[in-house]
């Protein structure tokens, strides 16, 4: 066709060929259009005069191909047609209309031909560098003068791409489209238009990179924040290192983010960048002239969402620390995080992960401050660090006690006192203390994308044989008379039994060994007695029984005068000798000391402990061979409680669904289990009953409902344990119904220790309560429970409670079950 | 490889009625092997190992404790220390059992003498002497005394002692290592103990050289004292050759020395097992010790060929070691009470060699440890 001269004619020179293509059969004169069409527009993006007519009638055109794409004539053009007619048109017009235009249709189009051809073309665009051009003409200033409308959508497709290929491509999407593929690309191209952004800086040209800073938002906002930053920290670290024009661009695009989209961009690229320095070089001082940025950095990364690691803090907290601008930051940080530390609320309220994590960010900050800050701080570091370890070490929770004593130690060794030295020998208090000991600072740090970081052999010195069994190692046989001189013709014999021996001799009557502990002063012979005394009680049981409220009594009270190696568990194995002998007046003597005056918590705890071992072991069958040794394990299994170990109960519920899990096996059938009659279920009721009496009668040393919520919480343990071994007997459900009533005083207890104890105790209740008796004894009561368990699993801080209540739903719902299907 | 199971005694020795504080065998030549015993009580008992009975009870140190009992290779005359400061030389030839010669030492501490024999029935006696540091060197028969020797340090209590002599061999400082096998073991036996060959070799007695020390080597003696040094005499010279610097505060209780390879080792109230060499400037160096489970050792013994080590210890225990690395072997157990003395056998048969122990528990218990498949080394 003939060509246009004048740009007033170019509108209505495409109108007609789109009109043309639009209804138009004849194929060579739809070629022709085409052939116009693409002459007419390729002229067009150069000038730059009329931009925003000439996108509109660049999109009809492409809006019109694109509905036409499935008609029959498009099949028949030949493969060069095709590339330079058809797909030339969509790569040669502006980018963000090509990319609008191919997305609008990838999301209209059905499968087809046609379908697969527009893909095509847009992988094509991609790879084109359509995605560069378009950016860098933006930061030119030569982009279309948008509405913010048209803006958003361009954004929302740069952005969703990936999503909108996966949803309707789906299953024949294409590599390109994946998002690590996609958000590589992207990155690249952001980096390509950073760069000429620099050097057209260099050269004195002006930019604008108001449109990348939205693209980086809206890709982070639809969270491929990880992938994109993958690739454009580690540049950015490396290029700003030395370039100031490159820090200014990176200060001025992290500047350019818009308010509702810095979050995301800024917790990527502080988990994308691993050094402070390197934080410190892309951000610049953005925390101090964005409110939300400082809102971020200061409060919500450091005290609300608790779960960055460690190295997150250390960039953090180094990148607040690097600038004098930003160190009052630092100080305001310091002064928050010892407020959050040093509540008692917080304390009770939060999570242990969350108090590790804000006492982490302490200790962290704490190392970072210099001398002087440090004597302007000593005050209110010094109310934080006693507030804050009194109430961690009133926790019930072990881990927190742990916490808040090597936080102190921490704490006081940084400020110069005197304090406590106190040593663990835990993995997470040494984590912890390590904070304290300020990173190594090298600037010569070697960037993620420079070499992998190799990391330096260590080789260790071989260990040296145990010089007790060879005094000297053999030498080499370069000696003339080593065959003459060494001992290896002689075999040595067993010495296994060459052990340390004692002087004093054990006592051989049980009424000697309660002397000997009672009244002797001789290390020696109270350690032999100790050891002596549980098989003496086992043996000897009619003298048992003649003494045993005596014994319990002495052994009670008996404190650890000489350290003797084993004391606690000499103690209790004895004093559950003694009870499972001689059971009533035992358990008679145990259950009303718990409630007298003057016992020490630590009395009053193992009273609960040996109660639940004794009753553990009674209620296990009595086999010839093999009691000793099971005894042990019964021993070392009862011996930790849920606080100090959640793993116990479960193996318990674990061995439980094991022993109602029906299998069909095919092996040799085993010979039938040999009936004994359990020992527990006719004293259940004494073991039981006893300590439910007093518990709400405060004493004066005592407070059960009070303070002394560490023995609530055992109490309500062991009790919970009790009805537990107590399944099958005949008085099981009474007990079960008098431990729901207990328990449920004690539903919304402030100590999560409580609350453990008490979700035990049901989770217990509904493993020992027979099925049948279920709705008949606690129906009233079932469905509070219930809503009571569903809240707890769903609202309550602690996540063993929150297991444990999910637990003991499982376990009625199975029951209830049970019982409805049963006949 | 599991090791064999811990050694039982092939037969006990009972109704001492006493704490047997010494042993000493005499297995070496005459027709019958014999076990010599001191107890607490002052008798020594002589045990037929062949009939495993008390042959006789010797009573001559009225009822003080008997600490140490040998014999003369020469004379086959017995030896015995009381704690009645004598020392008495009993005739036992052709069943006679009476004391032939008494000597008064006047030591009242439980230092063992030691005897090295120098010629046909002449022989040297050191013995601890009335001040408490002193060391008597006593010639016999004639009772004359040779010197006495006295620490210019102030070392405490002398606790035990061992007289020996340098051989010509060694006098040469060469080293027996550069000697074959064969060799060694034919000069050992000429050497240890002596034969009338080597009387020749030995004499004249060189303690009366006092004054031409070049002409021969003499006699030295090794002392433990009380705060935990150990000193090496040269008893020609009366003078101290070396002292080790003690490494342990506790006193020395024993020690044993293997005059072929200059090695020795000592024992004391702690866990501590000393090893020490004389080295070619005669000088006393101390090795790494060996540490033992339970502390006290009461005596060390050496065997014959110099293959192994026992321990009596304070924990009812004997322990054998490899004498060379002092590799522990076996630990003996089947006293009641503390273990107070070792000794080996000195069969002519290495493979009837015994190992002894003498209990406070009143019992000797005898073993049969390491002789099967042991050349006469």
């Amino acid at each position: 066709m003939q060509s246009v001269s004048t740009e007033a004619e170019v509108p209505l020179a495409v109108g007609r060929c789109v009109r043309t293509l639009n209804s138009s059969a004849d194929t060579r004169e739809l070629i022709s259009a085409l052939q116009t069409l693409s002459s007419l527009l390729a002229d067009e993006p150069g000038s730059a005069t009329n931009a925003g007519s000439s996108s509109a009638h660049h999109t009809r055109a492409l809006q019109v191909l694109v509905g036409r794409i499935n008609a029959e004539w498009v099949q028949k053009l030949t493969a060069a047609q095709r590339r330079d007619l058809w797909d030339g048109l969509f790569l040669r017009s502006p980018p963000e209309e090509a990319l609008l235009v191919l997305t609008d249709g990838l999301g209209t189009l059905s499968p087809s031909a046609g379908r697969d051809h527009l893909v095509h073309i847009l992988e094509e665009f991609l790879r084109s560098g359509g995605l560069d051009r378009m950016l860098w003409s933006y930061c030119q200033g030569k982009g279309p003068r948008d509405s913010p409308q048209f803006r958003e959508a361009l954004l929302g497709r740069l952005a969703g791409l990936p999503d909108l290929a996966a949803n309707r491509l789906h299953p024949h999407n294409r590599d390109l489209f994946l998002p690590e593929r996609y958000c590589a690309l992207l990155a690249t191209a952001l980096l390509y238009a950073l760069e000429n952004t620099c050097q057209a800086l260099r050269d004195g040209c002006d930019c604008s990179l108001v449109f990348v800073a939205q693209v980086l938002g809206k890709v982070c906002i639809h969270g491929n924040g990880a992938l994109v930053f993958g690739v454009l920290a580690p540049r950015l670290s490396l290029c700003t290192r030395s370039d100031v024009v490159w820090q200014r661009v990176s200060w001025k695009l992290m500047e350019n983010i818009p308010e509702g989209r810095l979050e995301p961009v800024v917790s990527g690229m502080v988990l994308a960048l691993s050094r402070p320095a390197a934080l410190s070089r892309v951000l610049g001082n953005l925390v101090l002239k964005n409110k939300k940025a400082e809102f971020l950095l200061t409060h919500k990364m450091l005290l609300l969402q608790y779960h960055y690691k460690t190295a997150v803090l250390r960039t953090i907290l180094g990148y607040l620390a690097a600038d004098r601008e930003r160190r009052p930051l630092l100080i305001q940080v310091l002064k928050s995080v010892c407020v959050a530390w040093s509540s008692p609320t917080s304390v009770r309220n939060t999570p242990v992960e969350q108090q590790l994590y804000v006492s982490r960010v302490l200790l962290l900050s704490a190392s970072l401050l210099r001398g002087e800050e440090i004597t302007l701080l000593r005050s209110e570091l010094l109310q934080c660090m006693l507030g804050g370890m009194q109430c961690h070490l009133d926790s019930g929770v072990v881990r927190l006690r742990r916490l808040g004593m090597v936080v102190g130690e921490c704490l006081s060794s940084c400020l110069n006192l005197n304090g406590t030295k106190l040593t663990f020998e835990d993995e997470e208090t040494e984590e912890l203390r390590s904070l304290m000991t300020p990173q190594e600072e090298e600037e010569s740090d070697p960037e993620p994308d420079d070499k992998i970081n190799s990391c330096p052999e260590v080789t260790l010195p071989p260990q040296e044989a145990p010089s007790q069994t060879h005094p000297e190692p053999e030498k080499p046989a370069a000696e003339p008379d080593s065959d003459l001189d060494s001992d290896d013709d002689l075999a040595p014999y067993d010495m296994s039994c060459d052990q340390e021996v004692s002087q004093a001799m054990p006592p051989r009557y049980l009424r000697d060994c309660l002397d000997a502990l009672m009244t002797s002063d001789d290390p020696g012979q109270v350690e032999l007695s100790l050891r002596a005394a549980e098989g003496l009680v086992r043996k000897n049981i009619s003298t048992t029984r003649e003494v045993s409220v005596q014994m319990t009594k002495v052994l009670l009270h008996m404190e650890d005068k000489f350290s003797t190696l084993g004391f606690l568990s000499l103690r209790h194995t004895t004093m559950v000798a003694l009870v499972v002998t001689d059971c009533i007046p035992v358990t008679k003597y145990l259950t009303t000391e718990f409630y007298s005056l003057n016992y020490s918590l630590r009395q009053r705890l193992d009273m609960l402990e040996v109660l639940a071992m004794s009753a553990q072991e009674l209620s296990q069958p009595i086999r010839a061979g093999e009691a000793p040794t099971e005894r042990a394990t019964l021993v070392a299994n009862v011996m930790s409680y849920p606080g100090d170990d959640p793993v116990h109960w479960r193996q318990i519920v674990e061995q439980r669904i094991q022993g109602k899990t029906r299998r069909i096996s095919k092996g040799i059938t085993r010979p039938p289990t040999k009936v004994t009659a359990n020992r527990y279920a006719p004293v259940a009721g004494h073991f039981f009953f006893p300590l439910l009496q007093n518990y709400d009668r405060p004493q004066v040393t005592f407070d059960l409902l009070g303070s002394d919520h560490l023995v609530l919480g055992r109490l309500i343990h062991t009790m919970g344990l009790l009805v537990h071994l107590a399944v099958n007997a005949p008085v099981a459900p009474q007990m079960c119904r008098a431990l729901l009533d207990f328990v449920w005083a004690l539903r919304y207890h402030t100590d999560q220790m409580v609350r453990r104890g008490a979700l035990f105790a049901t989770c217990s209740v509904f493993l020992s309560m027979p099925s049948e008796s279920l709705l008949l004894e606690l129906s009233e009561q079932l469905s509070e429970t219930r809503a009571w368990l569903a809240d707890v699993a769903e609202t309550d801080p602690d996540a063993d409670c929150r297991s444990l209540a999910i637990q003991s739903l499982v376990l009625l719902e199975k029951s209830l079950k049970k019982q409805l299907e049963a006949p | 490889m599991m090791s064999r199971p811990s050694p039982t005694p092939i037969y006990t020795l009972r109704g001492a009625a006493a704490p047997l504080n010494t042993l000493h065998f005499s297995c070496w030549q005459g027709n019958q092997p014999l076990l010599f015993s001191g107890s607490g009580k002052g008798s020594i008992h002589v045990w037929n190992l062949d009939s495993r009975r008390a042959e006789r009870v010797l009573d001559g140190h009225s009822g003080s404790s008997v600490i140490w009992v040998s014999t003369l290779q020469s004379t086959r005359a017995l030896v015995s220390q009381g704690r009645d400061m004598r020392v008495c030389l009993w005739d036992l030839s052709e069943g006679r059992a009476e004391v032939s010669e008494s000597l008064w030492t006047g030591s009242v501490g439980f230092c063992q003498c030691s005897s090295l024999e120098t010629g046909q029935g002449t022989w040297l006696l050191a013995c601890p002497g009335e001040q408490t540091e002193e060391i008597k060197i006593i010639a016999l028969p004639s009772k004359t005394l040779v010197c006495s020797l006295l620490p210019k340090a102030k070392l405490g209590m002398v606790m035990c002692l061992k007289l020996w002599q340098v051989g010509p061999i060694f006098s040469d400082m060469i080293s027996h290592r550069v000697l074959t096998k064969c060799h060694l073991s034919k000069l050992s036996i000429t050497l240890h103990p002596p034969s009338p060959l080597s009387l020749s070799l030995f004499s004249p007695p060189p303690l009366l050289q006092s004054t031409q020390p070049d002409t021969g080597p003499g006699p030295l003696l090794l002392a433990g004292y009380e705060d935990g040094s150990l000193l090496l005499w040269d008893v020609s010279q009366r003078s101290t050759l070396s002292r080790s610097t003690s490494t342990c505060p506790e006193p020395l209780m024993c020690l044993a020395f293997d005059p072929q390879r200059l090695k020795g080792v000592s024992g004391s109230s702690d866990k501590n097992l000393q090893p020490w060499v004389l080295d070619e400037n005669k000088n006393l160096q101390l090795k790494d010790p060996v540490t033992l489970v339970n502390p006290g050792i009461s005596q060390l013994c050496i065997r014959g060929d110099g293959k192994l080590l026992a321990s009596a210890g304070w924990d009812h225990r004997v322990r054998v070691f490899g004498w060379k690395k002092l590799r522990p072997l076996a630990v003996l157990q089947h006293h009641a009470d503390m273990v107070l003395g070792v000794a080996f056998s000195d069969h002519q048969d290495p493979r009837q060699r015994l190992l002894a122990a003498g209990s406070k528990d009143q019992r000797i218990s005898l073993w049969s440890i390491y002789n099967e498949g042991t050349d006469t080394g």
